[in-house]
Formats: C-alpha cells, structure tokens, sequence
C-alpha cells in the first residue's frame, strides 16, 4: 500500500510537469494549429536560462524566476514572428520540419553556452520531507505540483473570462469567422506562443528543480504527446488530466509491470495512447470533428 | 485536408502573374542561387585558407626538428548528444596523451602526433560515414570512443582490416567462438568486468567489514541500453557465482523520475546498488533517494561528476577508476599535463580514463612504425604489434597491466575501487582488482544464456 | 500535363509513356550513365555515400507515397525499417535465406505490420494519426530492444558478409550495382504506381477523403494499401541498410531518423517522384559537408572546439529555417516553376 500511494504521489508530482508540457502544445494548436515538436526543447532552454540567471548572475531565485519568465515570453515571440509567420497556410508536415529545425537551433543553443554536462539549481527549497503517514513527499513535489495547478487555473479563467482568451478560443474555433468578427489573427498566434514558452519554461524551472538541469530534459517533452492525446487535442483541462493519467500510469507501470517486462515504464504510455485511440479516436476529452465535403 | 487545397490555390497564384514576368522573378531566384552558391564555395574555403596558415607553424615548434613527419590520429567521439555530458570532459586527455609522447617520447615513431576530433552526434549512420572517411584520408586506425560503433563496424573494419580502437561495452565487440580475426580492440574494460570485480569486492571486502551476518543482497540500476545491460550481465554472473541476491533494475536516460525503480531496491532490501548511470541520471538518483529515505552503497560510473561533487551527493559513493596508481610515475605525468590547463581542478574520472584509453592505440602505432616504418604501415601491422602485448605495463603504472591476445581483446586488466570522501574529491583508495578469468565469448549474451 | 510547343500524342502508347520529349530521353540517359559510371570515378568513399543516398532514396520514394500521394503522416518509418534490416538481417544469418530473398522478405514484413499499424488511420487522421505512428515507432523498437534471444537486443549484432550466389557483396563498389537495380525498379514502380487507378485514388484522399469516399473510392482498403507500399519500400530499404552496413543496431533506426525522412520528401519536394532524388543527396550532402567543415575548424581552433562541434546543429537548423521560407513546397515545386517558365524559352510572349 505504501508502495502504490508513493508511486501514486510521484506520478502526480512528474504528471503535472507533463500536464504543463501537454498545455503548452494545446495552447499553439488550439490556436494556430501548429505542431509544435520543440516544445522539450523550449523547457530546456527556460530550465537553462532560469540557471543562467540564479547561478551564473547570482540573482534570488523569484527574480530569476520572473526574469525566466519574460524571456519565455520574448522568445515565443520571437520564433512566431520569424519562424511560424511565413509558414501560414502550408502545409502541415512543412510548419512540423519548421519546429524540427527550432528544435536543432535550441538544442546547440544551449550545448554551446551552457556545455553537456548536467548542473543543479541551488537549493531554495525546505529540504524536509513533508509526510502524510508512511508516506514521505519531498517539498520540490509539492511546490512544483501547486506551481503548475496554479498555471492551469489560470489558464482556465484566462480563456474563460478575458478577452483576449475569448478570442483566441474563436480562432481555435473557426480561423475565418474570427477574422470577420475583428479578431486581429496574427496577435492571437503572437499571444499563444508567448504563453506556450512561458508553460514551458516554467515546466522547465519545475522540472530542473525535481532533477536537474541538462539537454537530456528536452526528451520528456515526448511524454507530453500521449497526454495531449489522452486529454484531447483541444481541450486544456484535458491536457492536465491527460498529463496526471500518464504520470501516474507510467509510475504504477514502473511498480508493478517493470519486474515481468523490464524497461516498459516507458513505452507504457504509448500502448496506452494506441488503445486509447482505437476506442475513442477523438481523445477522452477532445471534440468529435464533424467533417463536410 | 486543407493544407492540400492551399496547395493549389497557391500553384494557381504562382502560375497566374504571366510568363515574361514569370521569367524575371526565376532569372532573379537563379542569380541569388548562384550568389549564394558563390558564398557557400568561399565559406567552403575559409577553413582551407585558415588550415593553410597554422600548418607550417606546428614543424616550428622547438621540438620540430626531431620528428620525421606528422601523424595524425582520428578520435570519433559524441561530442553532442546524449552522451555527450560523458565524453566532453575527456576532450583535453586526447590531446594531452598526445603532447606527453611528442614532448617525451619523440612521438609516435618519431611522427608528431595530431589529434583529430570527429562528432558522431551519437548517431551509427554518422558512425558509418565517418569512419569511410577516415579509412578514405588514408588511415589505418581510429578511436571510437562510445559502445556501439563497435557493432557497427565489427565486419567493416575486419573487411577493410583497419584497427579500431573502440570503448566498447557491448557483445558486438567480443569475439563470438571461433572468431580469431578481430581487429577491434577494446580501450575500456567491459562493464560486465568491471562491476564482477564490484560484487568480490562488496563480497569479501566491504560486506565483512560492517559486522552484520548473512550474506549482502546487490542491486542493480543500469540504463536500458547496451552498457547498462553490460554492467547488469557481470554482477548477475558473479552473484550466482557467488550465490547472492541480485535485484537488477533499468532506467531510461533522461527520465524524469525513478521512483519505482528505487523502490523495487529499497522493498529488497539491497544493501549495495550496482550500476552504470551516466550524464543527470545519478543526481536524480541520489534525489530520489534522499526523497525516499534510501540510503545504499553504491558502486557506479561517472559517479563524481563536478555537479554531483558540489551539491554533496558524491560521497560515500564508490566509483571505479581504471587509473589508480596515485604514486606512480604515469600518475605525475598525467598531473603534469593536466595542470596545464586546468591548475588546481580535481582530475575527473573521465580525464583520466581518457588519458590512459587511448594509449594503447599509440603504443601499438609506435611498435608498428618502428617495425616497418610509415610508409609499409598497415592496419595488420598494428594488430599484430598490439596482440603481442602480454600483461605489459604500458601506462608506468598509472593503470593496470593491459595483455591483449589473439582471442581477447579486453584490456586493462583491473580496475580499483575508490569511495569519495567530502565535495573536494578526497578518495579512499581499494586495491587493483584483476578481472575474472574469461574469454571473451564468455561474456557475450549467447554464451550466457546456456 | 501540358506538353512542350510541337509535342503532340498521336498514338496510345505516347499518351502514356513516361519518357517524351528529347530533352527528357537525353536527360534520363544521361542521369543512368552518370549513375552507371559512380563506382569507375569516384572514390572509397565517394562510394560510401552514393550507396548511402540510394538506400535512403529508396525509403524516402516509399515514405513519399505514404505521406505525399496518400496524406498519412507516418513518424514510424524507421521503425518499419528497422523491421526489414532486422528480418532480412536474422532470416540471412541464422537460417541462410538466399540475400535477395530474404530482403523481399523484410519488405513483407515491414508492410504487413505497417498495414497493422495502419489501421488506426481508418479512424483518425491529422495529429492523432502522427501520434499514433510515433506510439507504433516507439512499441516497435520496444519489441526489437527486448527480444534478446532474437535481435540481439540493445547490443544489436553483425551480420556476415553478404552474398549472391558465388559473389561477394564486400565493398562498396560491389554493392551499388544491387542498391541501383531496386532504386530503379522502386523510382519505376513507384512512376507507374501514381498513374495508375491506385495513385489516382489516393490522391483522391489525401485531398478530401470524404469526398473521394463519396465517390466510391473505399477509404480503408486505399489507405492500408498505402500503409502496406510505404512500409514495404521501408522494409527493403531497411534491409538492404542492414545488409550493407553489416550490422543490425536498434540505435540506427531512432525516431529522429524517422523525422529526418519527412524532411527529406518536404525538402525535395512532397506527393512528387522527383521529390526523394532532390531531396536525399541535398540534404545529405549539406550535412556531410557541415560536418567536415566543424571537424577542420576545430582542427584549426582548438581551444573553441566545445562551440565548434555543436555548431552543426545549428548552421543545418538554419538552413532548413532559410530553406522552408524560401520554399516551403520543395525542391520538386522549384523545378516545376523553372520548367513552366522556360518552356518557351528563348521567345516568350
């Protein structure tokens, strides 16, 4: 029992990480129906960039944090602007080879500042277990969980309530009826990547603390695929869902699967997305498309 | 699909602005091709140019009237990738080796010795390329330092009879029955070796000093790739040999969390974890650990990372070195040329190891060229010079004895065990341990599974 | 297809013959005898990679029918490949299955299981059906890593020499007489294929699937035919990678692979034949030359080589970046537009 409740707590701790990876790829496809598979890449890059400012500049952590954070926003600028802009109306597989290539550019980014060798935030966290019963939580679970809960919520209320949320679900919904309603397009897209960079890097800061930071981080930026399928393409509470079953399911699996198949934690969740997509090809929370000729 | 509607619309658009216009914006496209292509030639033969220059500098060196030439030794390593954090440390030791036997040995046969990094972006198709590059510049030798070039080049280099100086730990890379004609050689010992001599050590040096009866139950926490499988493979021998409990686990790189895996470990209650974690893996081992309330001997690789080191989780940690003779004349040579760059850092595992793993590939060249001089050099040569090599020190004792023969390829003999003490790298050193007498085959997965 | 001034058909079999005009005659057999004469004048290595080229061509020919005829993304295809090295590669070592066989036999598998993992994309299409090939991709080289006693597992294994009959596969110049002979009966049936009623259909629903449904085209048999020839041309593309690598390693077939094949059909230009031979040896090229040029400058600047080497990356990410915003469509669309605009030439309107 101790075993299934600390597997169970790992896995919302990690699952939420990938929730917040899942929330930045619902976040541009919602909008821009974008694929983007540099999203890990983009994690690393804040991870990194968060270390670059408390460690190398010495800066407190919350500065560091907030500073990580605008420079998300800037770069997700910066690649919509550049890179997505001109791909506007091409075909898919071309916007995926664009996010290909913002992939390698990030990645040797990143190996030519910071080098290969992994490194570690300082430690601003309580190092004291939190414990419920036999069981032990390490505040860095804890934190990070609540970080990224809080980020959803927002989210939620953002698209919700304001404005400019309102907007970018009407481009979710239909492109040119937006546009014919005043909706500025090209903004949207701006907003939605400012915000995906934003879900990421502080995914990454989250992720960084848990572990540590290095290149390596960029690969669980795969996880989040499976999560977004199993939470629906469009939907942002399914995104976290999606991120909290599979974090979950690939701890247990780990647990209980890994002793008869050895090395199946990861692979897991992917059996799980093909199965999930024979029975509902729509995702659990996703939209069935009605399509017309 | 939309995108492919959009595809015609924009043919129709393209094709709409009329042909003489048509032919214009094309005559323009074409020129800024060729002006591109002309700026692709001249980027094409700046390093040329460049390379030109420093050239004739190097025979200007004091040393250069001694040598008779110039050498040049390819080194194919990962240098990006994910196993790069593994391999950019060793980076300096290449071309330190290389400075101690220009400075003091009069080089490689009385060649000076270049080395020459190639990137292999960890990927076999580059391995593939480089290596028909290398062998295509008229080499008949280079060190790959990963595992699983050894595989991959295992039937090119026996065809092309190139030897190959490989880090290898994977079946690939030993003989399989039978087999004499090998001319990949090992660099490293394999993992399998190596943490055997962990589960002895654990067995009949450690475990008897804590003072608790019964026998100690090992652990195992390997990447699922063909070196962890390695390292898994030698301790499950020699536990069963030894009659002992193993509990083996695997990990992917790069995961976020391993959870289960340490709790699999902590609920067997193992008392000695085994394993090769490289790059962030072992911190958030160690994190996960601490998170866990687990605390076991390890006995890993790479383990004293400068990371590791600083954030206080390296000690009490055992780690192998493959160099351990701290007293020995190699030792202060190593110190020497490392110093020289990095004055006052602690020399990492994988300096090291670099400094002593490819010194093989120079003794052999050495003997071979002496033998029959560089312009008769061929790979055959250098595989027939190195297989006589019979528990030979080849390092002044900064390593263990290497003995390569016809059917074995393994070498160095023995590693020793270190335990780090606090964050600034003291070691508490063990002794050499020879490997387990084994050919070859031996260790590949086959012959285990009878 | 609009023919060149004083081209006309006369007779059936013109209409349908690939080769026409003059040009295109002088042109086809000018590529065959530069093809023909690669092993007389280039070198070892020159070799090495023309034989490398062709193989992935021959991929990159089935991923095109796949994802640029029939419009079903596939991220798995290294896997499928994977399934033909390691089929081939296990069938020639351990049970002495003739080489050209037992490559056909790869072929077969990787198109069968192809139409197995095809079969989700009779429900779902777009990002779903990518996801679920990336899911294929990853739950194939699962099975391939960790069925030890037959793959080899993570340590992979060598093959023997290849053979045919009393011939001897060993060098690279041996080799590329086979590697030409599928190129070309792929580059044919692939030529014939897309004339054909099959071509057309698929097209038809990569288009508009519903609309092609409505027309009486049957979506599920079209799209698993798909599945099965591009997997199938993975299949023995993947073989004949084993065969002339002489080695079968899970690490040669990641999914990374998988996407560098999408860019090769994007970068040539996607849903033509002529796409793969453009796209291919650029591409190949271009990062073969980045790396000789990152491997001298660190020759040269020794103490930058921790900057030098990951700067590959970067120079390809960029060129790509520069490449799709120059031409999103590929070479092939390139060459189209030069063909339209110079069909006149020298006299335009």
């Amino acid at each position: 029992m101790v075993q299934f409740t600390q597997l169970l707590m790992t896995g919302i701790a990690i699952g939420t990480v990938y929730g917040i990876i899942a929330l930045g790829l619902v976040l541009i496809y919602k909008s821009s129906g974008v694929l983007n598979v540099a999203q890990g890449e983009i994690l690393m890059l804040g991870a990194f960039v968060c270390y670059f400012f408390s460690e190398q500049l010495g800066l407190p952590f919350y500065l560091a944090f907030i500073l990580t954070i605008g420079f998300a926003i800037i770069l997700g600028i910066v690649i919509e602007r550049v890179l997505l802009r001109p791909m506007i109306g091409q075909p898919l597989l071309g916007v995926i080879l664009m996010t290909i290539g913002l992939m390698l550019i990030l990645k040797s980014i990143a190996t030519m500042i910071w080098g290969s060798l992994p490194l570690a935030y300082p430690r601003y966290l309580p190092e004291n277990m939190i414990r419920f019963g036999g069981v032990a939580l390490a505040p860095d679970y804890l934190y990070g969980t609540l970080i990224s809960l809080g980020l959803f919520v927002v989210f939620m209320l953002y698209f919700r309530y304001t404005r400019s949320g309102i907007a970018m679900r009407a481009v979710a919904d239909d492109q040119t009826a937006a546009q014919s309603m005043g909706v500025n397009i090209s903004r949207v897209f701006s907003t939605a990547w400012a915000f995906s960079c934003l879900v990421a890097a502080v995914g990454g800061i989250v992720l960084g603390t848990i572990t540590s930071v290095s290149l390596e981080m960029s690969t669980n930026g795969l996880k989040a695929w499976p999560a977004v399928i199993i939470g629906g393409m469009e939907s942002v509470p399914g995104s976290i869902l999606g991120g909290l079953l599979i974090g979950m399911l690939e701890g247990l699996a780990g647990g209980y699967l890994d002793p008869y198949l050895s090395g199946i934690k990861d692979v897991f969740p992917f059996f799980l997305l093909l199965i999930i997509l024979f029975i509902r090809p729509y995702g659990l929370f996703g939209l069935k498309r009605i399509e017309r000729i | 699909m939309r995108d492919n509607q959009e595809h015609d619309i924009r043919y129709f658009r393209e094709t709409k602005k009329g042909d003489s216009d048509m032919c214009k914006s094309v005559t323009r496209r074409f020129l800024l091709v060729l002006a591109i292509s002309l700026m692709v030639c001249a980027i094409t033969a700046l390093p040329a140019c460049t390379g030109a220059a420093p050239a004739p500098a190097t025979p200007s060196t004091p040393a250069a009237p001694k040598f008779k030439g110039e050498i040049t030794l390819p080194v194919v390593l990962d240098m990006t990738g994910p196993n790069s954090p593994n391999v950019v440390p060793l980076l300096p030791s290449f071309k330190d080796l290389a400075a101690y036997w220009n400075d003091e040995l009069g080089g490689i046969g009385g060649y000076h010795v270049n080395v020459k990094y190639y990137d292999d972006k960890y990927d076999q198709a580059v391995v593939l390329s480089l290596y028909k590059e290398i062998v295509a510049g008229g080499a008949q030798f280079a060190t790959f330092v990963a595992s699983t070039p050894a595989t991959t080049l295992k039937s090119a280099v026996n065809r092309d009879k190139v030897v190959v100086l490989a880090w290898a730990n994977t079946d690939g890379a030993y003989l399989g029955a039978g087999e004499t004609n090998n001319y990949g050689f090992l660099a490293c010992p394999p993992y399998a070796d190596i943490f055997a001599t962990y589960v002895d050590f654990v067995a009949s040096g450690l475990w008897p000093k804590t003072g608790k009866s019964g026998k100690p139950i090992i652990g195992g926490f390997n990447m699922d790739n063909s070196a962890g499988r390695q390292a898994d493979k030698g301790v499950k021998l020699q536990c069963d040999a030894r009659g002992l409990t193993y509990v083996p686990t695997f990990f992917k790189p790069g995961s976020a969390e391993h959870t289960s895996q340490i709790l699999a470990l902590k609920q067997a209650g193992v008392d000695y974890v085994t394993g090769i974690q490289l790059g962030s893996d072992t911190l958030v081992f160690f994190k996960d650990c601490a998170r866990l309330d687990y605390k076991p001997v390890v006995g890993f690789h790479a383990a004293h990372d400068t990371v590791l080191m600083k954030a206080g989780y390296a000690t009490g940690t055992w780690n192998y070195y493959v160099s351990g003779g701290a007293d020995s004349k190699g030792y202060t040579i190593m110190k020497k040329y490392h110093d020289m760059h990095d004055p006052g850092q602690p020399m990492s595992a994988m300096y090291q190891a670099g400094f002593i793993y490819n010194v093989p590939m120079h003794v052999g060249l050495d003997r071979a060229i002496k033998r029959v001089g560089l312009d008769k050099l061929t790979g055959t040569a250098i595989k027939e010079d190195l297989e006589k090599i019979r528990m030979e020190d080849l390092t002044d004792g900064l390593c263990y004895k290497y003995n390569y023969t016809t059917t074995d390829h393994r070498s160095p003999f023995g590693v020793k065990w270190a335990k780090m003490l606090d964050a600034q790298g003291t070691l508490e050193w063990g002794n050499w341990v020879a490997f387990p007498e084994r050919t070859g085959e031996q260790i590949t997965t086959e012959f285990w599974k009878k | 297809m609009r023919l060149p001034c004083g081209t006309y058909n006369e007779s059936y079999a013109q209409d349908t013959a690939i080769v026409r005009t003059r040009v295109q005659w002088a042109l086809t057999i000018g590529a065959l005898l530069v093809a023909v004469s690669f092993p007389l004048w280039l070198s070892n290595y020159g070799m090495h990679l023309v034989n490398m080229i062709a193989i992935y061509i021959l991929s990159a020919i089935g991923l095109n029918i796949l994802v640029g005829y029939a419009g079903q993304i596939s991220l798995a295809h290294a896997a499928f490949m994977a399934v033909g090295a390691y089929t081939s590669g296990i069938l020639n070592a351990k049970l002495g299955v003739p080489f050209i066989f037992s490559v056909f036999c790869g072929g077969l598998m990787a198109g069968g299981l192809g139409v197995v993992f095809g079969f989700p994309a009779l429900r779902i299409k777009g990002f779903y059906l990518i996801l679920s090939t990336m899911a294929a991709h990853f739950i194939i080289m699962y099975v391939i890593q960790h069925w030890t006693s037959l793959t080899g597992g993570v340590h992979g294994q060598s093959l023997p020499p290849t053979t045919i009959g009393p011939l001897q596969l060993t060098s690279e110049q041996a080799f590329y007489p086979v590697l030409l002979l599928f190129l070309l009966a792929g580059m044919l049936f692939a030529l014939n294929l897309t004339r054909s009623r099959t071509g057309r259909a698929l097209i038809a629903i990569r288009d508009n699937d519903l609309a092609a449904e409505v027309m009486g085209i049957s979506m599920s048999r079209y799209k698993l035919i798909a599945f099965f020839i591009g997997c199938f041309y993975a299949g023995i593309a993947g073989a004949l990678l084993g065969h002339w690598s002489g080695s079968l390693i899970p690490d040669l077939f990641n999914l990374m692979s998988g996407m560098w094949f999408l860019a090769y059909i994007l970068i040539g230009g996607m849903g033509s034949n002529l796409g793969p031979f453009l796209g291919v040896p650029l591409m190949v090229l271009v990062a073969q030359w980045l790396r000789r040029l990152v491997t001298d400058l660190a020759m040269i600047y020794p103490a930058l080589i921790n900057v030098i080497m990951p700067a590959h990356d970067l120079i390809y990410g960029v060129l790509i970046v520069i490449f799709l915003i120059w031409e999103p469509r590929g070479l092939a669309h390139r060459w189209h537009i030069f063909k339209v605009s110079y069909r006149l030439w020298p006299f335009s309107y």
